[in-house]
């Protein structure tokens, strides 16, 4: 750290129910930032059940548009806020600028009033229960209720801010936002966003973010209770989400969007020609490096059908494609800490058994075994694992597994039942996980949308 | 051993004549990593990788080491596989690849277990220090005759006449307490009066954690084997609380007359628990005693103030409180100011938190960050390796005047890490949530 850094304590202003709190009443270190809040008003961060929710008459077709225009104003960025968020992220985060960069252009498309009318077809089957009460065909009505809930956020990727808040937007509800020390500004510019383009909306006052240091009782404890809140959405590392769990009870609901790996499962197809070896390579290394290895959909363990030399080749391949500098990757990206280091210098002393590709230097290296190594591979690190038959990679696939890419894309329909079975969430044609797809999928295995409402029956 | 090695440990020998400065002692520590490099990357694989890639040809200045320590966990760096599926041959073909051995060259065929694959190594000359953590996992750290040798040479205690000498642990383990215990109670064991728990450490017990907790990560595990293991857990506990129990009756019955005490913290604190049981209050060994505490609590829980009582449970006696990490060949000793003192013939380092990084003191010689060290004492393993511990060392010296750098307030970096931080991400590790943990 930059003693610079250590010196300058960041403003970091918080958003209650649409309004900026600004303030420096409570100091905090955390993250590897030096920055200074308003003092939390607890009372402030609750919306009573005496009254409605601010949402409760608005219908899903004005709330895209408030989020569209929210869009645009990210994208303009007239007011800098954006940019400064970027900036803040540039002095904590592993990444290079130009990635953060490229990924906050990219912000805006979250927005996409196309998107989010898609995500509400796909995922509720359109915004009829969400506007009203839905007959249901053999009688009676059904209405999808918005709910009260927490969200938890993660700060490796600004997205999962953006999708926080059109989600939570979309269910009607009303959400508090806990900023993570790793992104401090990011989920307050959007909302600040929606306050810029309809001051005093009802979206606008459904929202709150807010920074309290992860884990701390004194305000978990008292927010975390059903009288208040009906959800908790906690996004990220396993001791988040014990630490969330600690709260479940009757009334008060985990939704948890778990720590996950991702992984390839290359087929022997891939040995047919130069050609399909090399783009099944690119394609297995862009799936690789997302963030520079550091996203849950990036691939670990590539599981690949063939004999030692042909999985040689791939692996020589592969780890030249490695090196590539990508979108959200960088060309050189800091060398895996010092005990996998050791761990894998300890392999390539096992040649033939292992063999390893490529050098400590930061621009990919790939690890050849007939089992998964014991680490998990990070930084632009691969192990491919030798397989006589991608089903044989089934054994290494549990729930913790979101994302197979699968080459060649035909082979998914015979695999896809075992992935599902074993735990798997997603598959893709390789090469495309960091590909969002359609709007209104699933994710981690369900509907978000879906689960943050509260599903109310109405019987004749 | 060279001449600039031997002299070295010769001078920092306790008890030593010879007094060297700071600024000597210093120089010949370089001198001999130098010496050491040279000879051991010709032999240690792992370590002429990690030379070449840093472009580190020789040793002339302490950052020239800090690239080429090895990370401690390099000693449990092998495939679990090879453990779990008993291939002895690659075992020891991996354990050539962290030291200068040829365990290699042992035969280990008809080996049927971890135990009896470190038993059969020590016939040939490799001495496997193993321990385990909660993962299941084992490191093995192969000393040979020679390291063997210097660790005799160093003992907490030589010259004493025959007495009782109590190990609170078992005495048949592949683990370095264990033999210096025993070479100490060789030395002046009185006959009759040695005692510690007879039924040998199996590492193989820990090998069967780690396999049930690889079946239960690839989903193979029966619920009714996870409960059938828990079961036999729990009966082992019970069947080996009685030994416990007798071994610590026989040591205080010997606290009339002067006797030597190894044992743990967590060792410590039931003596003291049974003792109480049986009525005996503080103060009542003989001030002959001398008490040696190190290590752990190892999951026995104490109030926080146990230190206290437990001294004032042995009373007037000796005591030596020391800390130490298995890859280093000598104890850093606590003195009467509550400093522990780094061993006179190791090189201190101190790194930031990644352990890449050299920190230098500042300017009341104290910095804190992660040990590390350099150990120019071995002859089997490289002596550079990085700790998993956090500490502050104080360079400037000890009021109680012994001289070199002293260490205080050693806390583990993965018990600091379990403190929490909200610094989230999406992408995880599959870890004890979907493991399972078992057996800790």
């Amino acid at each position: 750290m930059r003693m610079s850094d250590l010196l300058e304590s960041v403003a970091v202003p918080h958003v209650v129910k649409g309004d900026v709190v600004e303030g420096a009443a409570d100091h905090h270190d955390a993250g590897g930032m030096s920055f200074h809040t308003p003092r939390l008003d607890l009372d402030r961060l609750v919306w009573t059940r005496a009254e409605p929710l601010p949402l409760a008459d608005t219908n899903v077709d004005e709330i895209v548009q408030v989020l569209a225009a929210a869009g645009e104003h990210l994208r303009d960025d007239a007011d800098g806020l954006l940019r400064a968020a970027l900036d803040l992220l540039c002095r904590t985060s592993p990444y290079e600028r130009r990635i953060l960069e490229n990924s906050y252009a990219e912000l805006w498309r979250v927005f996409d009033a196309d998107r989010m009318r898609a995500m509400v077809a796909g995922e509720l089957g359109g915004a009829a229960a969400l506007d009203g009460w839905v007959r249901h065909p053999d009688g009676g009505s059904v209405r999808a209720y918005p709910s009260r809930i927490i969200h938890v956020l993660a700060g490796n990727a600004p997205s999962v801010a953006a999708l926080s808040v059109v989600r939570g937007a979309l269910s009607k509800g009303v959400h508090l936002l806990k900023l993570p020390s790793n992104d401090l500004l990011t989920a307050t510019t959007i909302v600040r966003a929606i306050s810029a383009v309809a001051p005093g909306h009802p979206v606008a006052r459904s929202f709150s973010a807010v920074y309290w240091r992860g884990g701390d009782d004194a305000v978990e404890g008292a927010l975390c209770r059903p009288q208040y809140f009906d959800k908790l959405i906690a996004w990220g590392g396993e001791r988040a989400i014990a630490n969330a769990a600690k709260y479940v009870g009757p009334g008060f609901e985990l939704i948890s969007f778990d720590p996950k790996n991702s992984i390839s499962m290359i087929g022997e197809e891939v040995f047919e020609s130069d050609a399909a070896l090399r783009s099944a390579a690119a394609a297995a290394a862009i799936d690789a490096t997302p963030y520079n290895q550091e996203a849950c959909i990036a691939s670990r363990f590539q599981f690949v059908e063939g004999t030692v030399e042909q999985v040689d080749r791939f692996c020589a391949q592969l780890a030249l494609e490695l090196a590539a500098e990508r979108p959200l990757t960088s060309a050189i990206v800091d060398p895996p800490p010092r005990d996998v280091r050791d761990e894998i210098d300890a392999l390539a002393g096992l040649e033939p058994m292992y063999r390893v590709f490529g050098q400590f230097d930061g621009r990919g290296l790939v690890i050849r075994s007939d089992e998964p190594v014991e680490f998990s591979p990070s930084g632009k690190v691969v192990n491919v694992v030798r397989v006589p038959s991608l089903t044989a990679a089934l054994a290494h696939v549990n729930v913790s597994t979101q994302t197979v890419g699968v080459f060649p894309a035909a082979r998914k329909a015979a695999l896809r039942d075992a992935l599902a079975a074993a735990g798997a969430q997603r598959l893709v044609p390789l090469g495309m996980a960091a590909g969002g797809g359609p709007a209104g999928l699933p994710h981690d295995g369900f509907y978000p949308l879906h689960r943050m409402m509260r599903w109310i029956s109405d019987q004749d | 051993m060279t001449d600039v090695r031997h002299h070295l440990l010769e001078a920092t020998k306790p008890g030593s004549a010879a007094s060297l400065d700071a600024e000597e002692l210093a120089r010949l520590r370089l001198l001999a990593a130098d010496e050491r490099l040279q000879e051991q990357r010709r032999t240690i694989p792992v370590l002429d990788t990690r030379a070449s890639e840093a472009g580190v040809s020789a040793i002339t200045d302490v950052h020239d080491l800090v690239p080429l320590l090895f990370a401690h966990s390099v000693y449990k760096s092998y495939p679990e596989s090879f453990v779990l599926n008993g291939r002895w041959d690659r075992l020891s073909v991996w354990l050539d690849t962290v030291s200068t051995h040829t365990a290699a060259a042992v035969d280990v065929a008809g080996v049927g277990d971890v135990d009896a694959w470190i038993e059969q190594l020590r016939r040939g000359g490799v001495f496997v220090m193993a321990s385990s953590g909660t993962s299941g996992k084992c490191s093995f750290l192969p000393l040979n005759g020679a390291d063997m040798a210097f660790l005799e040479s160093r003992l907490a205690i030589t010259d004493r006449a025959a007495c009782p000498i109590s190990f609170l642990g078992p005495s048949e383990a592949p683990m370095r307490v264990a033999y210096s215990f025993k070479a100490m109670a060789r030395a002046f064991g009185r006959p009759g009066a040695v005692h510690a728990l007879e039924e040998p450490l199996r590492l193989s017990e820990q090998i069967e954690i780690a396999a049930l907790r690889k079946a239960m990560a690839d989903g193979t595990a029966r619920p009714s084997e996870v409960a059938r293991f828990e079961a036999e857990a729990t009966r082992r506990t019970a069947e080996r609380e009685a030994a416990v129990t007798a071994l610590l009756d026989a040591v205080l019955c010997h606290r009339g007359e002067p006797q030597v005490i190894f044992g743990g913290w967590g060792m410590h604190w039931r003596l003291l628990e049974v003792a109480r049981e049986r009525g005996i209050g503080d103060g009542t060994f003989h001030p002959g005693t001398f008490v040696n505490f190190a290590g752990g609590l190892k999951g026995v829980s104490v109030p926080d103030d146990y230190e206290a009582q437990i001294f004032a449970f042995y009373g007037a006696v000796q005591r030596r409180v020391g800390y130490g990490m298995s890859e280093l060949s000598g104890s850093f000793v606590r003195c009467p100011h509550g400093v522990y003192h780094w061993p006179q013939w190791i090189v201190p380092l101190v790194l930031d938190e990644a352990g890449e990084t050299l920190l230098d003191a500042g300017a009341d010689g104290r910095v804190r960050g992660r040990v590390a060290a350099y150990d120019p004492a071995w002859d089997g393993i490289w002596g550079g390796v990085v700790s998993g511990d956090q500490a502050t060392v104080d360079f400037g010296g000890c009021a109680c005047g012994q001289p070199g750098a002293t260490v205080t307030d050693i806390v583990r970096y993965c018990d600091l890490s379990a403190a929490g931080d909200d610094k989230l991400t999406c992408g995880g590790t599959i870890d004890a949530y979907i493991r399972g943990v078992v057996g800790t």
